[in-house]
């Protein structure tokens, strides 16, 4: 079996250990608990015939009270770089976050996650920024931990990525 | 201080101290701290004889361990914290590779009171989203404080009852007083605001 580290990252309060949740365990709760340190979860998946374990490090929230590791990162296959759509700081967070991963560990295979997509009515960031990151080459996925919209696609687009990409050396 | 007394100390202090033999493997040096059997325990099947089956963010920190161990730091390494789910309850952990008497050390300590930073983090974190709720509500108040002051701009540039003006001068200085309060707030984008999904 293929085992692959996959790194969810991104400012605080996103939903990162909500996707894991929702993911692995298919439960959601609307209780914000902020997370400290790392936790790994496993999950086994099979994607274009091979079988696949994603080891999933939900890695705390960047911010003024912990940043980022880069030792945290070692061996990281891919990641998910989550935004919350209603906070328009966390975009900014998340373009810091994915400078720092790749100068740690190279260009491996990263998605965008657009999160909370079910409060679109407090949608706080503006379309333009995800056209300008797609131009970039950015994949970017819309989610919801709460609904469920996206995120097994979103899991299985980066497996899918990290099957395929070639083996980098930073 | 007696080897019995030690073990039970650091038995009290929750903690694991384990020594990496020569040939690669661990030898428990301390009595196992409940929560570390209750790890081993909840490993899954075929993983259960492992460190890092029981605990697999040491399978990553070992690799860090093994150098520490390898140049025979004197300094400890440490993990930083890591949680890990332990009879269906979310355990924060540590790990420190040390060099002793010529000895590679594992030390696993459980975080607890005031060494558990999750309340405190969490605290801050509720605030900082608040606060964040608080901006964005102020910073929706822009438009319309800019729309009373040009509204007021130009009643004030037409001809006004006696009696008018005194009330329009207030409101004007209120305005301003709103305005100075926002000032350091960025004003919320017009266009290209998503509004559905």
């Amino acid at each position: 079996m293929i085992q692959k580290k996959v790194c969810m990252l991104g400012g605080f309060a996103v939903g990162k250990t909500s996707l894991v949740a929702r993911y692995v365990s298919s439960i959601f709760s609307d209780k914000y608990l902020s997370t400290v340190g790392v936790k790994i979860d496993k999950k086994q998946l099979t994607v274009d015939g091979r079988d696949m374990m994603l080891m999933l490090w939900d890695i705390y929230g960047q911010d003024d009270y912990q940043s980022i590791q880069a030792s945290q990162l070692r061996g990281m296959s891919g990641y998910l770089l989550v935004v919350d759509g209603t906070r328009r700081a966390t975009l900014d967070v998340a373009r810091q976050v994915q400078e720092m991963a790749t100068q740690a560990v190279g260009p491996v295979p990263f998605i965008l996650l657009l999160n909370k997509t079910d409060l679109a009515s407090e949608w706080e960031i503006d379309e333009q920024a995800f056209f300008k990151l797609a131009e970039q080459g950015w994949r970017i996925v819309r989610t919801s931990a709460k609904t469920g919209e996206g995120v097994e696609q979103a899991f299985e687009m980066l497996a899918r990525a990290m099957l395929h990409a070639a083996p980098s050396h930073p | 201080m007696s080897e019995e007394l030690i073990q039970d100390l650091l038995r009290a202090l929750g903690l694991a101290v384990i020594e990496r033999l020569p040939n690669s493997t661990y030898h428990l040096l301390t009595p196992a701290p409940g929560w570390l059997a209750a790890a081993f325990e909840s490993a899954e099947p075929g993983a259960q004889s492992t460190l890092g089956g029981a605990l697999p963010f040491l399978d990553h920190f070992l690799h860090q361990a093994d150098i520490a161990w390898h140049d025979r730091r004197a300094e400890p390494v440490t993990s930083g914290p890591f949680a890990a789910a332990v009879g269906g309850e979310d355990l924060l952990l540590r790990a420190s590779a040390l060099n002793l008497h010529g000895r590679a050390l594992l030390v696993v300590e459980r975080l607890t009171g005031e060494a558990d930073t999750r309340p405190i983090l969490q605290k801050a974190r509720e605030q900082l989203l608040d606060r964040e709720q608080l901006e964005r509500q102020v910073t929706k108040l822009h438009g319309p404080v800019t729309a009373i002051a040009q509204g007021l701009q130009r009643l004030m540039g037409g001809t006004l009852a006696p009696d008018q003006q005194p009330v329009a001068e207030g409101l004007a200085r209120a305005v301003e007083e709103l305005r100075a309060v926002l000032a350091p707030l960025p004003a919320p984008p017009q266009k290209g605001r998503r509004r559905t999904s």
